[in-house]
């Protein structure tokens, strides 16, 4: 058989059956979708239009929006939301910048540096649970480490996790721990990769440190900045374990988030179908708050395109 | 003029050194401390003022790991019945088999999303992702309420199809970027050289992703092990796993800080020493390739 036939024979059958595994590559992410992702979102849905309840043995009934309004009428809603958007405000206001800082301080090449790199890197393999109950002991407000510390410098001790006036900021002190890892070493990776040349012509211009700052490094990390918020805007407003790990949404309500209040709702009282309404207004509150910083980050990536 | 510009740079050295040491010191102490609270006998453990300086002992370890040994050191402080073992064997067949779970049909999709051309293609991408706008509740309760009927509730099996919620999202869109850079030249050229379409991928594409394959796949098995949520909403006693097992140390009469502090040793040792291997490949897997 001479070769060319055979090589044009191969390869014909090799791109029918590339067309078929193709569709059946196709197929698949699909199918994936619809099993893990669609379907118990959908499910979700139906039963927050529900009165599920662990303990009624006649199943669920319909019973409309009545979840949603009555979570709409609860006075405590307000609070919960406003908890949430309290942790949320005081994370990002806080990972945000500090993670920027770090990233630029550990944006020079030494063997220090890059040993510190590595050091910086460690929270962010730590689980949210652990990193919580360690920081729970060194939070105790006698004997613990940090109120120690305190008395060092002259300082009163605080009641941390213990008073309804610093629990909040004392779970956000956590969160920072666990998040300015990942802050900093996605704007260190920014940073990294900026271009040299504007630098050094504004250098020869007589631009100070400050000016270089302000006129070239914050707005060409704007695009970063915008991805990294968007991101942990994400998250912080669906952090649970650091939370259950050392308040459990007290002292009284003044860490209980709207995620809290959900779990609470669901698998202490059993009533599945009011906790997923509380569940998918996060949901709603998540998807309107990126929208708005999407939206913002198009609108500035234009502005500095222009 | 040149020695106050000399004493301002010298001045803002100071600045930098002083911020990286209380940032060094910010990150590491709370490491530090629990490694020390884990040597810690009962006594030390609730000094006040916290010691620094103490005799350190092993039985921390020695009970977390339920070894047979004398334990009047820890004198009324044990609880022998935390099988921390057993989380830590169900955390492993989890976290494995989940890991094959999403490999298996995360890498095929991820591939077909870098590769082919087919309608609502980006649609289907963003759904993968939209996947991080959901509450995690939004589908624990649901799956809680299947899982019971289908027993699959408390179950390995059950955790490991619930973590694929987070674990296939992340295997899809972080592999995705990497089979995009592999040149389509290359494999068009095996594929006329007549190497099949499994051959292809098998002698080119892994090859040339393999790094940033077994980044990912690391990544997502610290994921799958750090995960406490669904450990804790969907299993009981038997599929525990072991961040969910570790709480049983804080007991309704007394917190056991020097076995818990073990077992968070424990916990996260391993992953340590791995992320200090995997560190560049880190950022762009936890941005989802987006960079």
């Amino acid at each position: 058989m001479p070769s060319s036939v055979s090589g044009r024979f191969r390869l014909r059958l090799g791109a029918r059956s590339r067309r078929t595994v193709s569709r059946l590559l196709v197929f698949g992410p699909s199918a994936t979708i619809l099993a893990f992702l669609a379907f118990p979102i959908l499910l979700a849905l139906w039963y927050s239009l529900t009165n599920y309840k662990l303990t009624n043995v006649a199943g669920p009934q319909l019973i409309g929006l009545d979840n949603y309004l009555y979570i709409l009428k609860d006075p405590q809603t307000l609070d919960r939301l406003v908890t949430t958007l309290k942790f949320v405000l005081l994370s990002l206001g806080i990972e945000l910048p500090g993670g920027f800082a770090v990233a630029l301080l550990l944006n020079r090449e030494s063997r220090g540096i890059r040993a510190l790199r590595t050091v910086v890197l460690m929270p962010m393999m730590v689980p949210f649970i652990v990193a919580a109950l360690v920081w729970r002991t060194m939070m105790a407000p006698v004997e613990g480490v940090l109120n120690y510390g305190l008395s060092l410098v002259g300082l009163p001790p605080s009641a941390w996790l213990g008073s309804p006036t610093t629990a909040l900021p004392s779970v956000v002190l956590i969160d920072v721990w666990t998040q300015i890892p990942f802050v900093s070493l996605v704007l260190l990776a920014g940073l990294q990769g900026l271009p040299r040349e504007p630098y050094e012509a504004a250098r020869i211009d007589g631009a100070s440190e400050w000016q270089l700052f302000r006129y070239l490094t914050l707005p060409l990390m704007t695009p970063f900045l915008s991805l990294i918020s968007i991101f942990r805007a994400i998250e912080t407003f669906k952090v649970f374990d650091i939370i259950f790990a050392t308040t459990k949404g007290g002292p009284g309500k003044s860490t209980t988030t709207l995620n809290i209040a959900a779990y609470r709702e669901g698998f202490t009282y059993g009533s599945m179908g009011s906790a997923l309404s509380y569940v998918f207004l996060l949901a709603l509150l998540i998807v309107l708050v990126v929208g708005v910083l999407t939206m913002l980050w198009r609108r500035s990536s234009r502005l500095t395109s222009e | 003029m040149t020695t106050r510009y000399r004493i301002g740079r010298c001045l803002r050295g100071l600045a930098h050194i002083a911020a990286l040491v209380a940032l060094l010191v910010f990150i590491i102490f709370p490491l530090v401390w629990v490694f020390m609270m884990s040597f810690k006998g009962p006594n030390d453990l609730v000094a006040n003022p916290p010691r620094f300086v103490f005799r350190p002992i092993i039985e921390n370890y020695a009970a977390v790991l339920q070894l047979d040994m004398d334990y009047s050191k820890l004198g009324i402080y044990t609880a022998a019945s935390v099988d921390f073992l057993a989380g830590y064997r169900n955390s492993l067949v989890i976290c494995i088999g989940a890991l094959a779970m999403s490999l298996l049909l995360g890498l095929p999709s991820a591939y077909a999303l870098a590769r082919f051309e087919f309608r609502f293609k980006e649609h289907l991408a963003f759904g993968f992702l939209g996947m991080r706008f959901v509450p995690d509740l939004a589908l624990v309760i649901p799956l809680y309420i299947l899982f019971r009927q289908l027993h699959l509730y408390d179950t390995k099996l059950g955790l490991m199809i619930s973590y694929q919620s987070f674990m296939l999202p992340f295997i899809i869109w972080t592999m995705r970027g990497y089979f995009q850079e592999v040149p389509k030249e290359l494999e068009e050229a095996a594929a006329l050289d007549g190497c099949s379409f499994l051959g292809t991928f098998r002698r080119i594409v892994l090859p040339l992703t393999a790094p940033g394959l077994a980044a990912t796949a690391a990544l997502a098995f610290i994921f799958a092990w750090n995960n406490f949520g669904f450990g804790l909403m969907l299993t009981q006693v038997n599929a525990q796993p072991v961040t969910v097992k570790m709480l049983g140390y804080i007991t309704y009469t007394a917190t056991l800080w020097g076995q818990l502090a073990a077992a968070g040793v424990i916990i996260i040792a391993p992953q340590l020493l791995v992320g200090v291997f995997i560190q560049r490949y880190i950022v762009r897997g936890l941005t989802y390739g987006m960079q």
